[in-house]
């Protein structure tokens, strides 16, 4: 499994600001942690929540995720839409 | 998995996004309640009190179907009292973290918690003295900000209900906790009690404004300067040692804040002609909103004196009478002049020199 991470927005509104990362999470030492919380299906479910509209200087991340048989899937979602274990993940990366 | 969205809720098929995004903010908590579980669609909603997602807009007496913001409508003096939470969320992601500072407490020694706290004061007191409002819903919601968010984090926002500062990774940005950022992110807490802009195009545009031109408000109320003294920069010092810029944004000269290798050139337009079409970035949030921000300084600069005197009443008071989530700048320049007719009469300089000024970004109203 491997998962890509790229993040932009927020208060600077630039991209530059944003972090782009990536983990073979056969190389990782919590691997069983890493494809729990970055399993595409509940990315997809985190995905079709609808963010706090109040919210203001958001950024965005794109996750993508290769599984096993080679299939890629990409997702766009808000920060906040994030658990915190999964932004403490992507911070340790 | 990924694929359509099947529609379960036939009121979900009529209503539009968009309008149920209005809804989810400016609802009353049946109506939210309603439209966050159809845009969840059929998703738990998260739990999240309803007290924290009050659009801050309440029926205007007898006046069936109008409304006004709940600052406003409240006719009795209240004492304000400043109730600041500041936590330490310790390089984690997990909101608010651990309490390191409530009121009264004396400094701790850790700069990012005591700007924090101070800057939540000063802006506390812009909002409570110059527009006689008590908090940022207008009813002494208590100010809670988190510090040391996240490990390298170059960002700080709000998040419905409280405001976070990362402390950078030491190359982009060094800190966030600049009084104009702290007063920039209290005041989208302000914007959302206010009845709300929604965060996408223009209206997220305007939002994003109405963050600068209190946030920079707060800077110079604080440093005793006119508007002709102040630098009208947002974001001073918090970009890193070798980037090659003053501030994050300018209201004076928008797209002059820094030009860079790493980062390019500020993007900001100072007129409609150069307006940025863009899907980035909430469709350009924090990029057009320099022409709303160029109007408010080119206002400053024809009426003089302090920001928050006259141009900040008639920017503030169209924040609470505007009523549309969904607003444009026309819409939005439109209502500043209602404002500055409603402050100081038709025909009145402020409102002559508000027209010009709206006119010079290339907005006519
Ligand atoms: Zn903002």
């Amino acid at each position: 499994m491997m998962i890509e991470v790229a993040s932009s927005g927020g208060f600077g509104g630039f991209a530059a600001g944003g972090v782009s990362k990536q983990l073979d999470v056969t190389d990782a030492d919590s691997q069983q942690t890493y494809c729990e919380t970055f399993d595409p299906g509940a990315l997809s479910r985190l995905e079709a929540r609808e963010p706090n509209p109040g919210a203001a200087d958001m950024q965005t991340y794109t996750i993508a995720v290769t599984d096993d048989e080679n299939r890629r899937h990409v997702f766009r979602l808000r920060e906040d839409a994030l658990p915190p274990e999964m932004l403490d993940l992507i911070d340790a990366m | 998995m990924c694929g359509p969205v099947h529609c379960h809720n036939p009121i979900h098929c009529i209503v539009p996004p968009h309008m149920l995004r209005v809804m989810a903010l400016r609802g009353d908590t049946s109506v939210q309640q309603m439209a966050r579980a159809l845009l969840y669609q059929n998703e738990e909603v998260r739990e999240e009190r309803a007290e924290h997602m009050t659009g801050g807009v309440v029926p205007e007496d007898g006046r069936t179907g109008l409304f006004m913001s709940s600052a406003l409508a409240r006719s009795v003096p209240e004492r304000h009292v400043c109730n600041r939470r500041i936590f330490d969320g310790e390089g984690k992601a997990a909101l608010p973290g651990n309490p390191v500072r409530s009121e009264g407490d004396a400094p701790t020694g850790d700069a990012e918690v005591d700007r924090a706290y101070d800057g939540a004061g000063t802006v506390f007191d812009l909002y409570s003295e110059a527009f006689g409002r008590n908090s940022l819903d207008g009813a002494g919601i208590p100010l809670t900000a988190t510090v040391h968010h996240r490990q390298n984090y170059n960002n700080a926002f709000w998040n419905g209900t409280q405001m976070a500062y990362g402390d950078g990774d030491g190359k982009i940005f060094r800190t966030f906790t600049e009084l104009s950022v702290i007063g920039h992110e209290m005041s989208h807490g302000v914007v959302q009690y206010s009845g709300g802009l929604l965060y996408q195009g223009q209206s997220g545009a305007l939002n994003e404004s109405v963050a600068d031109v209190f946030g920079t408000m707060t800077v110079q109320r604080k440093l005793g300067q006119d508007v002709y003294e102040a630098d009208w920069l947002v974001g001073t010092g918090i970009l890193g040692p070798e980037i090659n810029g003053r501030a994050l944004r300018s209201m004076k000269a928008p797209g002059t804040a820094y030009h860079d290798a790493l980062l390019g050139q500020d993007p900001q337009p100072y007129h409609m002609d150069l307006y940025v079409d863009t899907t980035d970035d909430n469709g350009g949030v924090h990029i057009n909103s320099g022409i709303p921000n160029h109007a408010f300084y080119l206002y400053c600069m024809y009426l003089g004196g302090n920001a928050w005197e006259r141009p900040g009443q008639v920017w503030y008071r169209a924040l609470q009478q505007i009523n549309n989530p969904m607003a444009t700048f026309h819409d939005w320049a439109a209502e500043t002049l209602d404002a500055a007719i409603a402050l100081f009469g038709a025909g009145s300089h402020e409102q002559v020199m508000l027209r010009r000024a709206w006119r010079l970004v290339g907005i006519a109203c």
